[in-house]
């Protein structure tokens, strides 16, 4: 069946803001073929409009390759907004869910396709405590911050996960790869 | 100049212990048993020993430390006994200014000495003295007031596969963000991922 993947930055003292985490180009690439190996990404409202950022690479490309096929990515990918406020996603490959986070997630289970990411931290926070994220793929870059948004603040209970694998990045992130016991 | 190391487990999210100061997270509860995961162990007891002075907050050296290692020392058997054997023969700063050699602590002062001064300058000084490396496990208060002045060189982080939402933080006192270099990234059978950075 296909996965629920919570795919995120983070620091070491497990904060997610997106001001202090920077990725280069081997990160860049990363993700593009994480979203590329995926047919739908999740978001809450802020993280989508901060993601809206790269839309502007797609009218003027920023001629940085990894940059560039990123854009593309997340232009390509189906997305799915989960927002009480927003009218309009003003992107055509998004469109803004009409239902409850656990019914969409139940309902994209059943249907047959590829891997959903869940890029939002209020989502991966929600989708935990619904015991609902099959794998988390949590980049640790090598920064401490010391205070921001802790991206596990809001969970119900401890969460134990099992590790499946680690990977290495040239620039000191380390990209920790758990899935439910 | 010898070197300043942190080595503690942490959850996922950051945390040295639960709110109460609870480690009943950990895969590796520093229990008795020390053979469930040796490669790590071994880590372990290799970085101990590349060590030859402890720094111990008085909090840990009032709920037990020396008394803990010493009653290990007893049985030569214990799969712990090399690892503790090198704690108790290994000279332990504690820093307070409230306890003095008169103050009673489990096990007693053998090699443990109290530093009273500015710890910064404590600290200072017994980096520029000849010796091996140092180091220090916690607790969350001297492990933070240490990082925060900027005084670790090494961070040897023992990520628990368990996001705990919650929990004594160590970074949390920092001014300003910091930059690590990661040195060495390992993960364990037991599902430990060893985080190794140096302070920039």
């Amino acid at each position: 069946m296909r996965k629920i993947i919570a795919a995120i930055n983070l620091t070491v003292d497990g904060f997610c803001d997106h001001t202090v985490l920077s990725s280069d180009e081997e990160i860049h690439q990363h993700y593009t073929e994480l979203l590329n190996g995926a047919d739908t990404i999740l978001y809450g409202r802020i993280t989508y409009q901060l993601m809206q950022y790269w839309q502007t690479l797609i009218k003027e490309p920023s001629g940085e390759k990894s940059m560039d096929d990123f854009a593309r990515a997340i232009d390509k990918i189906p997305k799915i907004v989960f927002s009480h406020t927003l009218k309009n996603p003003e992107w055509n490959s998004a469109k803004l869910a009409n239902q409850s986070i656990e019914e969409v997630v139940l309902e994209l289970k059943q249907k047959a396709g590829k891997d959903i990411l869940v890029g939002s931290r209020s989502l991966i926070v929600q989708l935990t405590n619904l015991n609902l994220i099959d794998e988390y793929q949590l980049c640790v870059h090598p920064i401490i911050v010391g205070k921001g948004l802790p991206l596990f603040e809001k969970i119900n209970d401890r969460t134990v996960l099992k590790l499946l694998k680690t990977e290495i990045f040239n620039s000191g992130a380390i990209l920790l790869y758990y899935k439910r016991p | 100049m010898r070197r300043l190391k942190l080595e503690t487990q942490v959850s996922i999210d950051g945390f040295i212990a639960g709110n109460s100061g609870n480690t009943d997270w950990m895969i590796w509860n520093w229990g008795p048993d020390w053979t469930w995961d040796e490669e790590l162990q071994k880590y372990h007891t290799e970085l101990t020993k590349s060590a030859d002075c402890i720094f111990l907050s008085r909090q840990m050296a009032e709920e037990g430390f020396n008394a803990h290692w010493q009653k290990v020392t007893e049985d030569p058997l214990d799969t712990r006994f090399s690892f503790a054997k090198h704690i108790t023969d290994t000279h332990k700063i504690v820093f307070s200014r409230t306890i003095d050699r008169s103050t009673q602590i489990p096990g007693g002062w053998d090699n443990t000495e109290i530093a009273d001064g500015d710890f910064v300058d404590v600290v200072e000084q017994v980096k520029r003295k000849d010796g091996k490396d140092i180091i220090v496990y916690g607790g969350s208060t001297f492990a933070a007031t240490l990082i925060k002045a900027g005084l670790i060189d090494e961070f040897h982080l023992l990520v628990n596969p368990v996001a705990l939402g919650q929990g004594l933080p160590i970074f949390n006192t920092i001014d300003i963000k910091q930059n690590m270099k990661l040195i060495k990234a390992k993960s364990y059978t037991c599902g430990i991922v060893l985080l190794h950075y140096n302070a920039n």
